[in-house]
């Protein structure tokens, strides 16, 4: 099966150049923007996460293939009611894959790259991982219930493609009801935002509801300030792929006992022995 | 009954177990 993410690359790169050119040719002092080397991080960013996923995603297939095989369970390929509760269980499962990658450091350490622009645009959508493994536990369970693997990578990759308009400053509000049940570029403003009202919230990825469900939604009430509490400053993409593992490596190595050494990779991404906290967050 | 059928109907009553808990969980902690 072909990925359905690659069809929507070109409509990616035309509405990313439209939105550098509405900043060249209606220029807002109050956005953020682009800024040429942050964009080709991102790009960079994107594109290692494509060649990476395009031999990762086989063994996703062969893990969901197994798990599949193995569960006694059917969703039947042609109902169209098995693609309604496909939606919901995606993104159901979304919600916690995202969760536990902001406060759970070992996750974070692969999810920190997406946080790590402190420019918020379309480019920001495609600045991925480069270490997606991390994601393969947290939809194992669709395959239990009997999606086929098929099933739960196309809509991954649907789920991907909605959240790529909402990277950008520009769509200020929708319409309240909009606003209420979809994920927006309001609400995932905030989600990117350092500021500390902002941190660790709106982890939905095509319905808000989610965290509204679970007590983790935020609307935007000030300016956001994107990117970590402490950043990198750096635009090497290699630097940006790694430095949170590099980070956690050395906590570790530093840490006196076992629970220390585990603390600083199952505990939050700014958890540290003395409380001083440690790690980016964002 | 199919043996895809049966295999249906327990996946959806899983489904719908596993929605049930999750709501009165939420419901608890609210």
């Amino acid at each position: 099966m072909a990925e359905v993410l690659y069809f929507a690359i070109p409509a990616f790169v035309l509405l990313l150049v439209l939105e550098m050119l509405s900043f060249k040719y209606a220029r807002d002092e109050g956005l953020v923007g682009y800024e040429a080397r942050d964009t080709r991080t991102s790009l960079a960013m994107g594109g290692g996460n494509v060649a990476i996923n395009a031999v990762w995603k086989f063994a996703v297939l062969v893990a969901y293939t197994g798990i599949y095989e193995l569960s006694p369970l059917r969703m039947p390929a042609d109902q169209w009611w098995t693609y309604v509760l496909l939606f919901f269980a995606d993104d159901l499962a979304y919600y916690w894959f995202h969760r536990f990658h902001h406060e759970m450091r070992v996750f974070w350490a692969s999810h920190v790259v997406h946080h790590s622009s402190q420019h918020y645009n379309l480019s920001t959508a495609l600045r991925q991982t480069w270490t997606p493994m991390t994601a393969l536990p947290f939809w194992a369970p669709l395959a239990i219930v009997g999606f086929a693997p098929w099933m739960i990578l196309l809509q991954q990759s649907i789920s991907l493609i909605y959240q790529f308009w909402i990277h950008t400053e520009r769509v200020k509000r929708l319409p309240a009801p909009v606003e209420y049940v979809f994920n927006t570029p309001s609400h995932h403003r905030v989600h990117h935002g350092a500021n500390e009202v902002y941190l660790d919230r709106n982890y939905g990825g095509i319905l808000i509801v989610w965290d509204r469900m679970f007590g983790t939604f935020q609307g935007e009430t000030e300016r956001v300030k994107y990117g970590l509490t402490k950043n990198i400053r750096s635009f090497r993409p290699t630097r940006v792929a790694f430095h949170e593992f590099a980070d956690m490596a050395r906590d570790v190595r530093s840490a006196r006992g076992w629970r220390d050494k585990l603390g600083y990779v199952f505990r939050g991404p700014g958890w540290s022995p003395d409380g001083s906290g440690g790690g980016t967050r964002g | 009954m199919t043996d895809n059928e049966r295999r249906t109907d327990i996946a959806l009553a899983v489904l719908a177990g596993a929605s049930i808990v999750g709501i009165v969980l939420i419901g608890r902690a609210a």
